[in-house]
């Protein structure tokens, strides 16, 4: 058996229908795994069913998991594996940062990743040996103005699956980051970066900017066999940004 | 929107207003503290204060106070 194969495996994947989150589900069901994929939207669902293959076992899940936790939560078959990858990323300079949305992103990018896998784990339906996956960011770790909610709200992630991975090794459940730069997908916030910004940005990469397979790719380790011995860590994907 | 409103609002992004007058045709990316983090501010406070979200592109394409006020009242 090939340790870095992910067939067969019963993996759970949330904020499944933009970005990074619908390559990974497109990846993982072609590479044989079988999916339980979480969105919030009907429409995007159908349509991440479309771009599927049906001969490999998939299950669709809407719902909102800032309001449907345990209808969600009582959906999601045993699994595997995890990979946390909802979120959402806004700009609010100090000055002008809004408490309510302040913790509305709090809420999606950290919060309700943990009570569901507290409830998953209450309900005894993640199996043993399973490895779960956070998407956090290299934000976490530098300074970018702006983004003191989205960067707290990541750095949360990478603090916490310490502590998860102490808690829950005696089940030998692994708990694993991945910190990405930034990756090229259609949903660069054009708030922040238009043409100029993108260019400056892309200059601080020896290596360029990310494209979402270079985070699917290192998911996929993170889920399989091959990275049996790594847990509380955090895998940073940045293409050398900190190496100057 | 009221002018004198808009423009203390602007000046309030400002770490140093009181070293600036802004008018109407204050040509804002000239002023010293215009930064990247100004630029982002400024998006945050109109934001805040009108419930208008400007990108990168319509601040490259304003020029003037004036013209922000006017992109707000296009957009509110």
């Amino acid at each position: 058996m090939n340790a870095f194969d992910i067939k067969g495996k019963k993996i759970l994947i949330t904020g499944t229908t933009s970005g990074i989150g619908m390559e990974m589900s497109k990846h993982f069901n072609g590479s044989g795994a079988q999916l339980n994929l979480l969105g919030r939207s009907f429409d995007k669902l159908s349509k991440l069913r479309l771009e599927l293959d049906e001969l490999n076992y998939f299950k669709l899940i809407k719902g909102d998991l800032n309001e449907d936790l345990e209808a969600i939560a009582s959906e999601i078959e045993n699994i595997d594996g995890i990979v946390f990858n909802a979120g959402v990323v806004a700009y609010q300079p100090l000055k002008f940062l809004k408490e309510e949305d302040f913790l509305k992103l709090f809420h999606t990018n950290y919060f309700s990743s943990i009570f569901l896998l507290k409830k998953l784990i209450k309900l005894r339906k993640i199996n043993k040996g399973a490895s779960i996956v956070f998407i956090s960011s290299l934000s976490a770790s530098i300074g970018i103005e702006g983004t003191l909610a989205y960067s707290a709200s990541k750095a949360s992630i990478d603090s916490s699956i310490k502590i998860l991975a102490s808690e829950l090794s005696r089940q030998k459940i692994r708990v694993n980051s991945i910190a990405p730069g930034i990756i090229e997908t259609p949903l660069l916030d054009n708030a922040v970066f238009n043409k100029e910004k993108r260019k400056l940005e892309e200059s601080k990469y020896p290596l360029g900017l990310g494209c979402s397979n270079d985070v699917v790719y290192s998911a996929q380790f993170l889920l399989s066999e091959a990275s049996r011995w790594i847990t509380g860590s955090v895998l940073e994907l940045n293409g050398g940004y900190k190496l100057k | 929107m009221k002018r004198t409103d808009f423009t203390e609002n602007f000046k309030d992004i400002l770490d140093e207003p009181e070293l600036v007058e802004i008018k109407e045709n204050t040509e804002f990316k000239d002023l010293d503290e215009w930064d990247s983090l100004t630029n982002l501010t400024l998006i945050a406070m109109v934001d805040s204060e009108y419930n208008v979200k400007l990108n990168s592109d319509d601040i490259n394409n304003s020029k003037t106070i004036l013209d922000l006020m006017n992109l707000i009242k296009f957009k509110e």
